[in-house]
């Protein structure tokens, strides 16, 4: 017991006395166990992440497609079958979804009732018909989230009725779907090709007869992790049981679709002969329509003929009834002419009549005044006489008779009384009275008078014998006034009877004008009429026709379409009938997971992730034993006096070695515990986190501890560690006492291989030269240094270089490669007017810099039978292409320019094609064509795949002219504010589809790639701690070796700083070489891990920037230096005592 | 004036958990200029305890160490190692030779601090190993690796040379070659050399001879006619 224990206590003091070493193996058995099983156990966390994902979704495990569908009674088949536990009738379709700005293909696919459920991030499933949920990816791409209604369109032939019930369905829930792990949602057949995303639907709301496919769980699937191959078997026996009943199933919906087509066809058959049917009766009822028009056409024209013979006949009539009229007028005229005449004549005979009459009667009177005169004279004679005998009796009688004066004055007063009354007679008697005498003195007078009047009468007498002659004369003249006068009136009379049968006449031709004209006003009201009823025929003829011709055009569209139809039914029918006749028995496909693409691809990353951590873990462990097992080995040696003394004092080998077995089974057992611990928990997580940048629909992060890597690293870490000081130990312990304690023979200085390059070691100092003495010297040491070093600075240079890596597809590919800073996208129905007005916009927008013309689309590389998608670019001018795109060889730094001798490919798509310049490749653009163009050259680009081609080489190839779509252009600035300002401008423009912004990309995938910094500082910190481990260990190691050799120099009178010197400029050379070393192991390890990690659609960048070597030597120096400024304090505390002891 | 190295009173005490001993414990001499001395006396007397403090290697707890007129028992670290650098040679009985580096580098290494260093190639022919100045320790036998041990401590042209027991781990014949070559060197160069070894058969070469016996000098006696090497025998 007491010896135990005072070897228990040796071994006490022995953790006391070398706790930093006993920590130092410590760290690195925990570094290296926890690198070791930390990476190594990322693939399977990755893997065991995804199959807890998918099953808490219960993601199907086999999927049943059919030549021909599947159907409801498969689906009840399929339930039968041993080993299914659930299976499920689901449809999936593709469709176009129209957004604001853009066309999408997305999938359409029906929720599961139990398998397949979806990750909700948002919202709920959709319960109701027109409700659905939305890829996360779709909703945050396009904005569109819960409320949002989302417009669906065929992309095909076939009508989106026969998808789904309705176009348009109301978001109400956002998520995700196990089908799809990472950001690529897969092909389609259509829109352009690139599947957008998935939308989920009610089953209930898909209008598909048979099911797309049928999904089924397996018993037991669940339990087993999805990537194992327990996994794989038991779905494969489930498989081979359900391709079992698949003959059957497939002979029945065989018959089935057979029995159907034949109905089909017979439907068909009838279908077209009613169609043809319909279009005789068409027919026949438009030749109807047509008759009847044409007979309207003529009736119309017989009509108008009347019309024109009427109208002509009025026309006629009304010539005649003018000529009448004017006739009338005429003889109206001349009727007053000579009714003129006759008045004029009238007034002539009147005037003459009355001249006549005033004649006559001038000559009556002159007659009258003659024979008056005449009588007069006469009279005169005779009263002259009677005057001369009465006045002789009147002057006897007066003279006697004055009494009978009285009387006769009384008589005259009577006879003059008469006449009155009597009082007047009185009174005229009175007055005769007075008269007699007054006739006595008229009686007197009277005398003179008579013989007055004899005179007179004399002369009257001469008078009237002178106007005799003249009397006669006009009595003549007078007579013949007369007989001209009669014959004027007659001639007037016979003018008047003429006038007036004349007027009369007139009368009765006016009058038969007037009918005439009332006639002609009816006549021309019938004509009025007839032509307005003509019109109105006319127009409803007109308005026929029109009816008719639409009718007809109608008619003959509708027959053209509907013998279109036919003919196309026939054709149809004719397939139909062929198809059927070929109809082959249908197969099924019955696929399990691997038949998802990203379940594929995540399996391979988490493989990737295994192939790192086959090697980078195992170079980085087997660095930390190596310099653990030099600890102990040493640690043994040094011990090794007081092992012979224990030998010589008979301890046995195993009490002895005991000590040595407890401090290495110790630290190795602890370091392994915190090691494995640590590594499993902290790495996955963070590695899973990394690749959870692109795999963005992994929800869980799981990192269990594995047992096997757990023990298998702890085994590793132990037996390295512990048999390298168990071998140690038994050196020791077996060689006899006296030789033990005899001192180690020191190691023989000789001349070093440099010794021999004479002018190079002339060159070094002394101390340079003793450093390097020195280093040869301890050549295990050297290389246990030059690795730990090199190791160190090859982690760091990888983490560093990963960085750059990832980082270049940022500022290489779009600082560099890409130089245009946006590609405007154009509307595909733009019109050239549109397309050349949206460059001329670009032209005189300032903003704008350059531009250029390309077509841009997604085309099939193929080189035997590796096919991989790119995009073609197709510029305009091939020549200023350059000035867009970096054309340059990444190596040799050749710039390419465009020919039409063949294509341009980018590296990394040559690299996966695996071809070179001077192969051929070929072209697929859509379904159609496939041309072959030789490359002419490689050229440097980091993201996505480019083949370069010339407009002339298009058109060669293609046989079409290019339509271009795109236009790249330069522009003045990249700022946020002033590119969205562009953005704004340009969507307003209608023929632009899209505008995109190089810095926007660069922006993602810098965003995209960040988090990989998570790997990396774990890469850099660990590789910090190994190098600081090791170097500490080794510093350790060397200085505990040479002790005696630094106190001598000591007591030789070397300054501390001199002594430190001494070995610092030993560790500078070893960590220049562990620099050099580096440079070599991380650009391996960077080339091996970038190849590795790389994913097809990136090329990483290959090269390390200065940058990282400047900050990985920069470590490397500073870690190196920091240990030795440690060690600074330990070479102090040496004691130059040292220097006396006999060497041990 | 006062002696070349005089110590007075020169005490050194080890403190080993509770118990003090004292490796030195009041020693005083006087040493002169050129003189070969002898220390001698048994194991554990502080004879190396002596010789480390001469030697600045390590520092007294009581009393003077005056060498050349120098006190160096108050010398911090940095003026010790000034000390030793360019008034001490040392010569160690297990030679400490740098293993990796040949006869001359060995001598040269000293010379790399060294103010004013005499010609390596010279000192090592002085001390018969012209033929063997480009040797690796180990391929010198045990006298020629002390040869060049003792060149390396004359190549500084010190003041003063230590020598811990340069014969210890030698045969008699070398042994005897090696004293000789000291006490040459003491004689020719006028070169004060002292010697610690507890063989007492060599005391009469020397030119004072110093006991020590428990800490404490016991005897010292100054030889006027020291007796030439060879004559000696042990």
């Amino acid at each position: 017991m007491r010896r135990k224990n005072v070897l228990l206590k040796d071994l006490y003091m022995e953790f006391r006395k070398s706790w930093p070493r006993f920590v130092s193996i410590l760290i690195m058995v925990m570094l290296g166990v926890a690198f070791l099983s930390g990476i190594r156990a990322c693939s399977p966390d990755m893997k065991k992440s995804a199959d807890t994902f998918y099953d808490r979704m219960n993601l199907m495990d086999i999927r049943i497609f059919g030549d021909l569908g599947v159907t409801e009674d498969d689906l009840e088949e399929v339930k039968q079958v041993d080993g299914v536990k659930e299976a499920e009738g689901s449809y999936t379709s593709d469709v176009l979804w129209t957004t604001e700005d853009n066309q999408l293909a997305v999938k359409l696919m029906s929720a599961g009732e139990k398998l397949d459920q979806i990750d909700i991030k948002e919202g709920r499933m959709p319960e109701t018909s027109g409700e659905c949920l939305i890829d996360s990816r779709l909703a945050e791409k396009e904005g569109y989230g819960i409320g949002d209604v989302m417009e669906f369109k065929s992309g095909s032939e076939d009508e989106l009725s026969d998808t789904i019930v309705k176009d348009s369905f109301t978001i109400v829930g956002i998520g995700q779907s196990p089908y799809y792990l990472s950001l690529d949602r897969g092909t389609t057949k259509i829109g352009n090709g690139d599947l957008s995303g998935f939308v989920i639907l009610l089953p209930e709301d898909f209008t598909l007869e048979i099911y797309t496919q049928l999904i089924v769980s397996v018993d037991g699937a669940k339990n087993l992790l999805c990537y194992s191959d327990e996994y794989e078997e038991k779905v494969d026996g489930v498989i081979r049981s359900v391709e079992e009943i698949a003959g059957e199933r497939c002979q029945i919906r065989y018959d089935s679709v057979m029995e159907e087509g034949k109905e089909k066809i017979a439907d068909g058959e009838q279908e077209i002969a009613d169609a043809k049917k319909k279009l005789s009766d068409g027919q026949k009822k438009i030749d109807d329509a047509k008759k009847e028009l044409d007979d309207g056409k003529k009736e119309i024209e017989k009509n108008e003929d009347l019309l024109k013979n009427s109208e002509a006949k009025i026309k006629q009539s009304e010539t005649q009834i003018a000529k009448g009229k004017q006739q009338i007028a005429d003889g109206k005229k001349k009727l007053n002419q000579a009714n003129k005449q006759l008045v004029a004549s009238k007034k002539k005979l009147d005037q003459a009549k009355a001249e006549y009459n005033k004649g006559k009667k001038e000559y009556d009177q002159g007659k009258a005044q003659l024979d008056a005169a005449k009588s007069q004279v006469t009279l005169g004679e005779s009263q002259i006489a009677e005057a001369k005998k009465k006045i002789a009796q009147g002057k006897e009688a007066l003279a006697g008779q004055e009494g009978t004066i009285e009387a006769l004055k009384k008589q005259i007063a009577a006879l003059e009384g008469q006449e009155g009354i009597d009082e007047e007679s009185l009174l005229q008697m009175k007055n005769t009275v007075q008269a007699f005498e007054k006739q006595k003195v008229e009686l007197e007078q009277t005398e003179k008078e008579i013989a007055k009047k004899e005179k007179e009468i004399a002369a009257a007498k001469q008078q009237i014998k002178e106007k005799e002659p003249a009397l006669a004369k006009a009595k003549k003249q007078l007579d013949a006034a007369k007989k001209q006068l009669s014959e004027g009136e007659k001639q007037y009379q016979e003018g008047y009877a003429e006038y007036t049968s004349n007027k009369k006449q007139l009368e009765t031709k006016q009058k038969e004008l007037k009918q005439g004209e009332e006639k002609l006003k009816k006549g021309k009201q019938e004509l009025k009429e007839g032509k307005e009823k003509l019109a109105a025929a006319k127009k409803e003829l007109s308005e026929g026709e029109e009816e008719f011709q639409s009718a007809q055009k109608k008619w003959l569209k509708k027959k053209a379409d509907a013998q279109k139809e036919i003919k196309e039914g026939e054709e149809e029918l004719a397939d139909a009938k062929k198809d059927l006749e070929n109809l082959e028995e249908p197969e099924w496909y019955v696929l399990g997971r691997d038949s998802i693409q990203t379940f594929v691809e995540y399996e391979m990353d988490a493989d990737r992730v295994a192939a790192i951590g086959k090697v980078v873990p195992v170079i980085f462990f087997l660095v930390a034993a190596l310099v653990c097992l030099t600890t102990m080995t040493r640690m043994v040696s040094e011990d090794r006096t007081q092992i012979g003394v224990l030998k010589a004092l008979g301890y046995t080998q195993r009490q002895i070695s005991m000590k040595y077995m407890v401090y290495a089974i110790s630290s190795s057992f602890i370091g392994s515990v915190l090691g494995f611990l640590l590594g499993q928990k902290v790495i996955p997580i963070v590695v899973i986190k990394a690749y959870g940048i692109m795999y963005t629909n992994l929800p869980d992060c799981l990192s269990p501890l594995h047992l096997s890597y757990s023990l298998y690293s702890t085994a590793a870490a132990m037996i390295c560690i512990v048999a390298a000081t168990y071998a140690a130990c038994r050196k020791s312990v077996k060689a006899v006492p006296a030789e033990l304690m005899r001192p180690e023979s020191p190691k023989a200085g000789k001349k070093i291989i440099l010794e021999r390059i004479p002018w190079f070691w002339k060159r070094l100092n002394f101390s340079q030269k003793a450093a390097m003495r020195n280093l040869m010297r301890y050549k295990k040491r050297l290389a246990m240094t030059v690795i730990g070093i090199g190791g160190c600075m090859g982690l760091l240079l990888v983490g560093f270089g990963l960085k750059d890596s990832i980082m270049a597809i940022g500022t290489l590919q779009f600082g560099q490669v890409r130089l245009y800073d946006a590609s405007f996208g154009l509307e595909e129905d733009a019109s050239d007017e549109e397309r050349e007005e949206l460059y001329d916009t670009l032209s005189a927008d300032s903003r704008v810099k350059n531009q250029i013309w390309v077509k841009e689309s997604s085309i099939d590389v193929k080189k035997d039978g590796t096919e991989k998608s790119a995009y073609l670019v197709v510029p305009k001018e091939t020549e200023r292409l350059n000035d867009f795109i970096t054309l340059k060889e990444r190596l040799s730094d050749k710039t390419y320019h465009l020919n039409d001798e063949g294509v341009i490919v980018t590296e990394k798509l040559a690299s996966l094609l695996g071809v070179e310049k001077g192969d051929s490749i070929q072209l697929k653009e859509d379904d159609d064509k496939e041309v072959s163009a030789k490359i002419i050259g490689i050229v440097e680009n980091y993201y996505f795949h480019y083949v370069f081609l010339s407009p002339a080489l298009y058109e060669k190839l293609y046989g079409e002219p290019v339509c271009y779509n795109h236009i790249y252009t330069i522009n003045k600035t990249n700022t946020e504010k002033f590119e969205d300002r562009i953005q704004t401008d340009y969507m307003e423009l209608s023929m632009v589809s899209n505008v995109t912004f190089v810095s926007g990309t660069a922006q993602r995938v810098a965003d995209l790639l960040r988090s990989m910094d998570a790997v990396i500082y774990i890469i850099v910190i660990a590789a910090g701690m190994l190098a600081f481990v090791v170097l500490y260990n080794l510093n350790n190691i060397n200085i505990g070796e040479r002790k005696r050799e630094l106190a001598t120099l000591k007591v030789l009178g070397f300054y501390d700083t001199e002594v430190s010197e001494y070995i610092f400029r030993e560790n500078v050379v070893l960590t220049i070489l562990g620099i050099i070393a580096g440079v070599g192991i991380g650009l391996f390890l960077h080339r091996f891990v970038i190849s590795t990690v790389e994913v097809d659609l990136m090329m990483f960048g290959r090269n390390i920037s200065f940058k990282s070597y400047a900050y990985s030597v920069g470590l490397t120096i500073f870690f190196a230096s920091f240990i030795n400024f440690m060690m600074h304090f330990k070479i102090k505390k040496i004691d130059m005592i040292e220097s006396l002891k006999s060497v041990e | 004036m006062s002696s070349f190295v005089e110590l007075k009173n020169v005490k050194k005490i080890y403190h080993m958990g509770e118990v003090d001993i004292p490796a030195v414990d009041g020693v005083n001499f006087q040493i002169e200029k050129g003189e070969f001395v002898v220390i001698v006396g048994p194991s554990g007397a502080g004879k190396t305890t002596i010789l480390n403090i001469l030697g600045g290697m390590d520092t007294c707890d009581e009393g003077s160490v005056m060498v050349d007129g120098q006190e160096i028992a108050g010398l911090s670290g940095r003026k010790l190692t000034s000390y030793r650098r360019d008034e001490i040679g040392f010569v160690f009985q297990f030679y400490n030779l740098v293993q990796n580096l040949t006869a001359l580098e060995n001598v040269e290494l000293a010379l790399q601090i060294c103010k004013d260093p005499l010609d390596a190639k010279e000192v090592l022919s002085n001390v018969g190993l012209a033929e063997r100045l480009y040797n690796f320790p180990a391929q010198l036998s045990g006298g020629e690796q002390q040869r060049v041990a003792i060149a390396r401590a004359l190549a500084k042209n010190p003041k003063l040379l230590l020598c811990d027991e340069p014969t210890g781990a030698l045969d008699y014949q070398t042994g005897k070659a090696i004293l000789k070559l000291l006490s040459d060197t003491c004689h020719n160069l006028g070169m004060t050399v002292i010697v610690i070894t507890h063989n007492m058969a060599i005391a009469p070469m020397a030119d004072r001879m110093i006991r020590l016996k428990n800490g404490k000098v016991v005897e010292m006696i100054q030889n006027d006619n020291p007796t030439d090497v060879s004559q000696i025998e042990w």
